[in-house]
């Protein structure tokens, strides 16, 4: 749907024509947006929502953490304040990234709208999409707290995005982070964390529709499987980055929830633990990264017929590309929570790392026989899903 | 007596009710040029289609060379990689060593996404992934579309030198390949040409 402007005209008269002026109401730019680049934002960021608010939950309910025990380690160290910030802002640039060449934004960019009034409402887009970094300020030092803490956010994301065609736009992220390290009065920085804001958003705005960089080439001339998967890969890692950061926030949920399970009710066991608590996250990442590689295999397949590559060459392939994120994050998810819990890292990582095989293997022949299916649906995918991750989580419960 | 490179014997294809092709029968031999001609839907990629093994016909006998290079009329690329990745991966499934791009002014768009190349380029690509490895037979659909005039006359010297079944509306380029010339309506040969002379 074309977005429409209604406007109140100012007619200039230059040389006997006549040239109207359009100056549109901000509720209609805002909704013009809303309409373009809001629908990429607003399902990334439900997403993201989704997967933040599980983890809240955990955090907050089950195990009496609020909302200022967080922002007390937020301000507890220079490194701290850094290092959530930067995480955080993993998660939320894949949202941020999808508004400004989205469908549409062509040609809102054609109207006779001043460049400021998109910039201004891309800026409020992007603002929500930092909604529960600014719930949790807000709940613990009040609203200007979360202005701030939101603008700083989108001021890191805006700029990456724009560092990613012209790298030095990196230089208003390092601005914003500066103003994270330095942690001043939230009265003090309100100023220049809406100005870095303004100038990262406006930044990715004017450079959006350019070439991305140089990319660097990945493939050599080798077996048919490496190949294949690492044309697998490249799509989850230049296309899917959306899909990547929901594969990595479900297994950080799954790396805090075994942290939890083993610093509350040590076990005998812990890698039994390991493999029960990380199944469902480990289940989910799979389930999130197989889309962009039936998407590659898709495009691969015609080739692959007139080449009379062998269906267990491709069949090899998928299940390579989907097991190696898997498994190298269900492995650090396990080394990590060794680590904070006490207990023998390399095992518990090595076992991980290992489980997310067998899990990835399953997810992979279940996403390829529902996608050779005629009639393909949504909710018979997530039935196998769940099934695959009940299993696992029993055979982690069992062992 | 020389064996065939490709021969089809019978070959008929339904998508659903609608026939596209019927009970085709068709040989070429190492050397030869063959260009079908024919309306909008009358057949000519599905035949394509069929002759280089993407899809298969519902009846009919069909053998074809071990390598085929196939080139459809929208290159079906995936377009998040490098044009250089694309071609270490045709010449991987290919068996080929090393890519050779020279030509077709693949060289300098080696290093470019394929979601950033014009429809021309988009084609040479395509072209230049087909070509890979020499194959005892091209299958080419709308070879020259998009294409430069200079690209255009590359691909002409190419194809004068290979065994090439191709569809195309370009009637200049069948006299320029001197292509015998099949005559397609609803997947059906109507007329054989001999080939034009350029």
């Amino acid at each position: 749907m074309e977005p429409t402007l209604s406007a109140t005209p100012a007619a200039v008269t230059v040389c006997g024509y006549r040239f109207v002026a359009m100056a549109p109401k901000a509720r209609h730019v805002f909704r013009a947006l809303l309409l373009t680049a809001g629908r990429p934002v607003l399902l990334r960021a439900l997403a993201l929502w989704s997967g933040v608010g599980i983890v809240a939950t955990i955090l907050f309910a089950g195990n009496g953490i609020n909302a200022r025990d967080v922002t007390r380690l937020f301000h507890g160290s220079p490194g701290a304040r850094l290092l959530l910030t930067v995480g955080w802002c993993l998660l939320a640039t894949p949202v941020v990234s999808g508004a400004f060449d989205a469908p549409g934004t062509r040609t809102l960019r054609t109207l006779p709208v001043p460049r400021g009034a998109w910039v201004a409402a891309l800026a409020a887009l992007l603002l929500l999409a930092q909604a529960p970094c600014g719930l949790l300020f807000a709940r613990a030092e009040g609203a200007l707290a979360a202005l701030v803490a939101m603008l700083l956010a989108v001021a890191t994301e805006a700029s990456a995005v724009a560092a990613t065609r012209r790298p030095p736009a990196v230089v208003f992220a390092l601005g914003a982070l500066a103003l994270v390290v330095v942690d001043a009065r939230a009265a003090l920085t309100v100023v220049p964390a809406a100005a870095l804001a303004v100038t990262g958003v406006a930044s990715a705005w004017n450079v959006a529709l350019e070439a991305a960089g140089r990319d660097v080439r990945t493939t050599r001339v080798s077996s048919p499987v490496l190949v294949l998967a690492i044309v697998h890969l490249l799509r989850m890692v230049r296309v899917a980055r959306a899909r990547v950061a929901l594969a990595v926030g479900s297994v950080a949920l799954g790396t805090v929830a075994l942290v939890l399970s083993l610093v509350n009710d040590p076990p005998a066991r812990p890698v039994a633990r390991a493999l029960a608590v990380l199944a469902l996250p480990v289940t989910l990442c799979a389930a999130v990264l197989v889309g962009p590689a039936c998407e590659t295999e898709d495009r691969v397949r015609a080739l692959a017929r007139v080449t009379r590559t062998r269906w267990t060459t491709l069949l090899a392939a998928f299940a390579l590309a989907l097991t190696t994120p898997s498994s190298v994050l269900a492995a650090t998810a396990g080394a990590i929570a060794g680590v904070i819990a006490h207990v023998p890292a390399l095992p518990l990582g090595g076992g991980a790392g290992i489980w997310a095989v067998p899990i990835a293997c399953a997810i992979a022949g279940w996403a390829r026989w529902h996608d050779r299916r005629t009639r393909r649906s949504p909710t018979l995918f997530v039935v196998g899903v769940v099934v695959v991750a009940a299993v696992a989580t029993g055979v982690g419960v069992a062992w | 007596m020389v064996a065939p490179v490709l021969s089809l014997e019978r070959v008929t294809k339904y998508f659903g009710t609608k026939r596209a092709v019927h009970e085709i029968s068709l040989t070429v031999f190492a050397g030869d040029r063959v260009a079908l001609l024919g309306e909008n839907g009358s057949g000519k990629s599905t035949l394509l289609a069929i002759a280089s093994g993407v899809i298969d016909g519902d009846s009919g006998m069909v053998v074809r060379p071990a390598s085929v290079g196939y080139a459809p009329e929208k290159p079906d690329i995936p377009d998040h990689l490098m044009v250089s990745e694309w071609l270490d991966v045709v010449a991987s499934l290919q068996g080929v060593r090393s890519p050779e791009v020279e030509g077709l002014g693949v060289e300098a768009l080696l290093g470019r996404r394929i979601a950033a190349l014009s429809t021309g380029q988009r084609q040479r690509v395509s072209l230049c992934a087909a070509l890979l490895g020499s194959p005892a037979l091209l299958v080419l659909d709308e070879p020259t579309n998009g294409l430069d005039a200079e690209t255009r006359n590359v691909v002409v010297r190419r194809l004068r030198s290979s065994t090439v079944l191709l569809a195309t509306h370009d009637v200049e380029l069948v006299r320029q390949v001197e292509a015998r010339i099949l005559h397609l309506r609803a997947g059906q040969f109507t007329a054989v040409e001999a080939p034009a002379r350029a």
